[in-house]
């Protein structure tokens, strides 16, 4: 690993335990991992590996129960909900495998979401957008609503959402999942010219075929890593 | 401040969308809120067009003057006061009146009037009768013409001379003069009522409309020449009369009326401790009357149009829980995208304070309409209860707040993790 690059994320003997009455499931057992600048990383797993949990706290959604999660030099996990979004909003950009576009709002108005609750103008707010889309190459879609896109245009304006606040990296969760292939492998290769314009991006998925894109791969087993190389 | 605006802005788009996808429902959880808003507002305008046109009335009326009659000058009162429904009330008569007359000191001045409004007598001249109803046809012997602010227009008020000889003259209205007498003065001319002739010894200036009723359709006569030839059987029993008496000052108002109370007692022989068998009732009575009567009203309009909000609300909250479990994987989203508690709390409080002003807006449109619909109806001159207008938003934005409170909170309380999830 280039273990030179600067580190982002820091997470040291996380654990994620959920109490569910009389059973206790651990979701992560003592994980710890590092993540630098300029990573393209895949976690894989099974269901029911953790590979979620984890996507969740390293993407804020969530806090561990045990362990220390570091990002960039906050402190994450001791942070509450409102620390939380605010983190989510400015350093992390999400990609999911249902797009989760609102469906109410067109391309360019999906694409300010994240900027409204980083108090941006309005102005501001439309410049932004529309060089996020450009980005994805959907300058001529700015107006659609999600309905009357096709999927891998829907999964690129949610591209582009995450662009959008130039986060410090971009997490998908099986972003090619509800592709057809032919979608699939664009999106693929956008998130490979991606990394190579400097991003960090960490991907969940259960395609070995996606996963070899990656630079890196972290496979989770039973709540623990099993492989990262 | 940004943040402030983008929420604006947002919620707005959100509710108008939201309008637009569930068209019906939400138009169904507004129209309470219209509903209630909309009654407020209308008979705001109708009581306000009301209030207007009696404070002109009393800016003319002499506040040391009180009435004696039969009935409440005013029947406003809601059911009946201390069973006055069920006793017999007499009628007040000329022998009352002179009874009264001679043992009465504190008062100047007093005067005897019956009138009918409307009066369905025949007035005619020639083979020309007049074709509308009369509204008003009175006998007097005080000066009717100055009390109710007619002027003169051609020829001379009532004299003593006339009542004590009960002449046959009459005053009559400028509406007489048009229909009877277009292309002459009335004055100096005949006039029939149920075919009694009478001498036109007055023309009054145009008054116009009152409460809906026209002014000028009126034709006064000596009270003594009333009651000698309408007046019935046996004339100084048969018509009700009301009687004006005035004070010397305000001052002596006071003493004026329980004098009058306790002489009139005396003469129809009420035993002490039994109630008045008559009514007596200053100006300032009976604008008071009025005026309880427009804050009853006032009162009863609160309370159905507050249970009306009450249940419009209670329709707010239930459809911002609806639009709260729709929108769940929304609110996921936004707090993946970096919302926090308070956006989403926002969004959703704002969203429903929209809805419920929306919901005023529309009901203040309607109520104005309808309010300035009936005040036109009945002759009024439209107004805006701006107070009213004010007050409704105010209400509207609060019981938005009220009953967005829960579901937003609710809201605002989501999980991004689990929300996301949800279908």
């Amino acid at each position: 690993m280039a273990k030179s690059k600067k580190e982002i994320i820091s997470i040291q003997s996380v654990s994620k335990i959920y109490n569910l009455g009389e059973t206790v499931v651990k979701a992560l057992d003592n994980v710890s991992l590092s993540i630098y600048d300029n990573d393209y990383i895949s976690i894989m797993g099974p269901s029911g590996s953790g590979k979620s949990t984890l996507m969740n706290i390293i993407g804020c959604l969530d806090v561990p129960t045990k362990g220390k999660y570091k990002f960039k030099d906050e402190l994450i996990s001791e942070m509450d909900d409102n620390q939380l979004a605010n983190i989510r909003n400015e350093k992390i950009g999400f990609v999911f495998q249902t797009f989760n576009l609102l469906p109410k709002l067109n391309a360019m108005q999906n694409v300010e979401v994240p900027l409204i609750y980083s108090s941006l103008g309005r102005k501001e707010r439309i410049e932004r957008a529309e060089e996020a889309l450009h980005i994805v190459g959907l300058q001529d879609r700015m107006t659609h609503k999600p309905n009357e896109l096709s999927g891998g245009q829907r999964q690129r304006v949610a591209i582009a959402r995450a662009l959008v606040n130039k986060p410090s990296i971009i997490l998908a969760d099986e972003p090619t999942g509800n592709l057809d292939s032919k979608s699939g492998n664009e999106i693929l290769k956008f998130f490979a010219k991606l990394h190579k314009d400097g991003n960090t991006i960490i991907m969940v998925t259960h395609e070995e075929s996606v996963a070899k894109l990656s630079k890196r791969r972290i496979d989770i087993f039973d709540g623990k890593i099993a492989r990262d190389e | 401040m940004n943040r402030i605006i983008n929420y604006l802005v947002d919620a707005i788009g959100g509710v108008l969308f939201y309008f637009g996808q569930t068209k019906l429902r939400t138009a169904l959880t507004l129209m309470g809120i219209t509903v209630g808003v909309s009654s407020i507002i209308a008979i705001m305008t109708v009581l306000e067009t009301f209030e207007q046109s009696t404070e002109s009335l009393v800016a003319d009326m002499k506040t040391n003057i009180f009435y004696i009659t039969k009935d409440n000058p005013v029947q406003v009162q809601f059911g009946n006061d201390a069973g006055w429904g069920k006793r017999k009330i007499p009628r007040i008569t000329w022998d009352e009146y002179e009874q009264l007359k001679r043992n009465l000191t504190l008062v100047t001045n007093m005067a005897a009037t019956t009138t009918e409004e409307p009066s369905d007598r025949t007035i005619s001249v020639g083979k020309e009768e007049l074709k509308s109803r009369l509204a008003s046809f009175w006998g007097s012997d005080g000066d009717v013409l100055s009390v109710s602010k007619y002027d003169i227009l051609d020829g001379r008020n009532i004299q003593d001379v006339d009542i004590e000889n009960a002449s046959r003259v009459a005053i009559v209205g400028y509406y007489i003069k048009e229909q009877l007498f277009p292309y002459s003065n009335p004055v100096g001319q005949n006039i029939e009522i149920d075919n009694i002739p009478f001498e036109i010894i007055a023309l009054t200036e145009p008054k116009g409309e009152l409460l809906g009723q026209n002014m000028d359709s009126m034709i006064g006569i000596p009270i003594s020449t009333y009651l000698k030839y309408y007046g019935g059987k046996g004339w100084r029993g048969r018509p009700d009369l009301q009687l004006i008496l005035e004070a010397e000052s305000m001052d002596t108002l006071e003493d004026a009326t329980d004098e009058a109370i306790g002489v009139f007692r005396a003469i129809r022989k009420i035993p002490p401790g039994e109630p008045n068998n008559f009514y007596i009732a200053t100006n300032d009575q009976l604008m008071d009357t009025f005026g309880s009567f427009t804050s009853s009203i006032k009162i009863f309009v609160g309370l159905v149009a507050g249970i009306s909000l009450i249940v419009a609300g209670i329709g707010i909250a239930n459809i911002m829980l609806v639009s709260l479990t729709e929108r769940i994987k929304e609110i996921g989203i936004r707090k993946a995208l970096g919302a926090r508690r308070v956006d989403i709390f926002l969004q959703f409080l704002i969203e429903a304070i929209l809805i419920s002003i929306l919901g005023g807006i529309v009901g203040i449109i309607l109520g104005l309409s309808f309010g300035n619909v009936v005040a036109t109806f009945l002759e009024q001159n439209p107004v805006i209860p701006y107070e009213w207008v004010f007050y409704s938003l105010q209400i509207c934005a609060s019981m938005g707040i009220i009953f967005g409170l829960y579901p937003a909170i609710k809201a605002s309380k989501l999980n991004p993790i689990d929300s996301m999830r949800y279908d």
